[in-house]
């Protein structure tokens, strides 16, 4: 072969450090210290009660460690979050599959879930209330709603737009039609899958917090709506910078499942 | 090589009025036989049918290890003949036959090359490979050795475990032209599987083809507009336009050749200028 392949094994050491050090890291870290920066003159010259500064929340975070009212917000917030999310994924995957690969189906659901898809879900949290009551139950259905339809149309959007190249070839070597969804369909729908997820998980901590602010009596949004009620602005802030940690947590998490499951999409050029 | 019905008189060209050419073996292993084929798509509105007939009264037979050029413009119909002897295409009406067996769907006798390589983005060269063989239904404990067999057979013993976006577009062809011998087919069908590379490139690909043909003879139906490369390859080169056969060319010219002696061998001068002539 004309064509030279090199191969050089890179020591763990060079790995981590690569990762971990770069450029981008270096300018975040600047605008992250700027913002706080900025922050903390604004908090000062306004005083805590308008703006409490970062220098506080350390006090106040320490304050909401000892007496666990943090710890237990998180969780209870948490827990309704993943339930939620996880039944989000489960059926808007397993739906946006069935739409995309069985067109009849599409052709009956596709005007409900466009119909539902612009429904103010935070609207029905009400009538939820009425049916499902102020438990966990109700917050679960919010999370779940909320961002449901983002991973299900994306997946279903997903399906469509396999190339349908690739479905000619997998026919053309006499593939079944299961063959054809599991050996192809599914994994060229990743991209799309993933995307999903990531608009979807975001729409979820939206969903969860909506809904324990409406009830007023749980979790991180309920606590939220507590500590504006006492006018601790340093505790709202430790909140919502919990709340956005949770957020770029899940994030991440996504974007390493998607790493893991689709290790051919990475750039190679060098 | 001259015809002696008497009504050519000069090169090589047979006239096909009745639109066949009628070879006795044509139901042997490979063989291939297509009667009064035709296809028509359909596009209703509201107010008018619209019917485009791509394929009319196309009567054709391919010797087993025959190696046949379809040629005409684009539009022309060369594709959906390809895809209906794949099985991927219903035709509207007529039939054809691979190996006597009459064509109702894919099967592993026949495999397509295709223009775009379609190459699986999430598998390596040989995982590649090793789908089709799973797909056509090669035991799983055979499938990994038979295709780094072909995957070596292309040439590209150092790129196993590379992804297709990782290869170059006439590596990715090959890796497509291994993938369809990889399941042993007897009837190759080639889409212009080099239509999309750079000259060079075709040309190092059309000698590889010819190499990789002379050690194992298949029936191949090549689709190309390329009169240079129907005449680098084929044994004979079958002539279309407007959805119909219009007339098939037997190549005299022996194998091997080489682009550089078919640019001064006189019938390949004389039969690239007909050629050229009815296209």
């Amino acid at each position: 072969m004309a064509i030279a392949v090199e191969r050089i094994q890179i020591p763990l050491r060079v790995a981590i450090r690569k990762g971990v050090i770069s450029w981008e890291r270096l300018v975040q870290l600047l605008l992250l210290v700027a913002l706080l920066a900025v922050w903390e003159i604004a908090g000062r010259r306004l005083g805590d009660f308008f703006l409490a500064p970062p220098s506080s929340l350390l006090d106040a975070t320490r304050e909401m460690l000892a007496s666990g009212e943090l710890v237990s917000a998180t969780l209870d917030s948490l827990e309704s979050l993943a339930i939620g999310f996880g039944l989000c994924a489960l059926v808007g995957i397993g739906l946006g599959y069935l739409m995309g690969w069985y067109r009849p189906v599409a052709r009956v659901l596709d005007p409900f879930v466009s119909a539902a898809y612009v429904v103010p879900v935070a609207a029905l949290v009400p009538v939820l209330i009425i049916w499902f009551g102020l438990g966990f139950q109700s917050r679960v259905i919010v999370v779940f709603l909320f961002a449901v339809f983002e991973v299900l149309v994306s997946t279903y959007t997903g399906v469509k737009n396999v190339d349908p190249m690739l479905i000619d070839v997998g026919r053309s070597f006499n593939a079944g039609r299961m063959k054809l969804f599991r050996k192809i369909v599914f994994f060229a729908s990743l991209p799309y899958i993933f995307a999903g997820l990531r608009m979807g998980a975001a729409r979820a901590i939206k969903g969860m917090v909506v809904a324990e602010l409406l009830f007023a009596v749980t979790g991180l949004g309920g606590a939220i709506q507590t500590a504006a009620n006492y006018y601790r602005t340093d505790k709202v802030f430790v909140y919502i910078i919990v709340i956005s940690i949770i957020g770029i947590a899940m994030a991440a998490a996504i974007q390493l499942l998607e790493r893991l499951a689709t290790p051919w999409r990475q750039e190679r050029s060098s | 090589m001259a015809s002696p019905s008497g009504q050519m008189p000069v090169g090589v060209v047979r006239s096909v009025a009745s639109g066949t050419r009628l070879a006795s073996h044509d139901n042997e292993p490979g063989g291939i036989r297509i009667r009064d084929l035709a296809q028509t798509y359909e596009r209703v509105t509201a107010r008018e049918i619209v019917r485009t007939h791509a394929l009319r009264n196309v009567n054709l037979d391919v010797a087993p290890k025959e190696f046949v050029c379809l040629i005409g413009p684009s539009g022309c119909g060369k594709t959906t003949i390809l895809k209906i002897i794949a099985g991927l295409l219903r035709p509207t009406s007529g039939e054809v036959s691979v190996s006597g067996k009459r064509v109702t769907g894919p099967g592993t006798d026949r495999a397509t090359v295709f223009q775009t390589p379609g190459l699986m983005p999430w598998r390596s060269v040989v995982d590649n490979v090793v789908l089709a063989l799973e797909f056509a239904g090669t035991p799983r404990g055979q499938r990994r050795d038979q295709a780094i067999h072909y995957v070596d057979r292309v040439g590209l013993s150092e790129f196993y475990d590379h992804y297709p976006a990782e290869l170059s577009g006439g590596m990715q062809q090959r890796v497509g032209i291994a993938r369809a011998l990889a399941i042993e087919p007897q009837v190759l069908l080639m889409d212009e599987p080099f239509g999309a590379l750079d000259a060079i490139t075709r040309g190092h690909m059309q000698s590889e083809l010819l190499r990789i043909w002379e050690q194992e003879k298949k029936t191949v139906v090549f689709v190309t507009h390329s009169i240079d490369e129907a005449l680098l390859l084929s044994d004979r080169i079958v002539v279309m336009k407007d959805g119909t056969v219009v007339t098939t060319v037997e190549v005299p010219i022996e194998q091997p050749r080489t682009r550089e002696s078919l640019l001064e061998h006189k019938d390949a001068i004389e039969l690239r200028r007909e050629l050229i002539e009815m296209l």
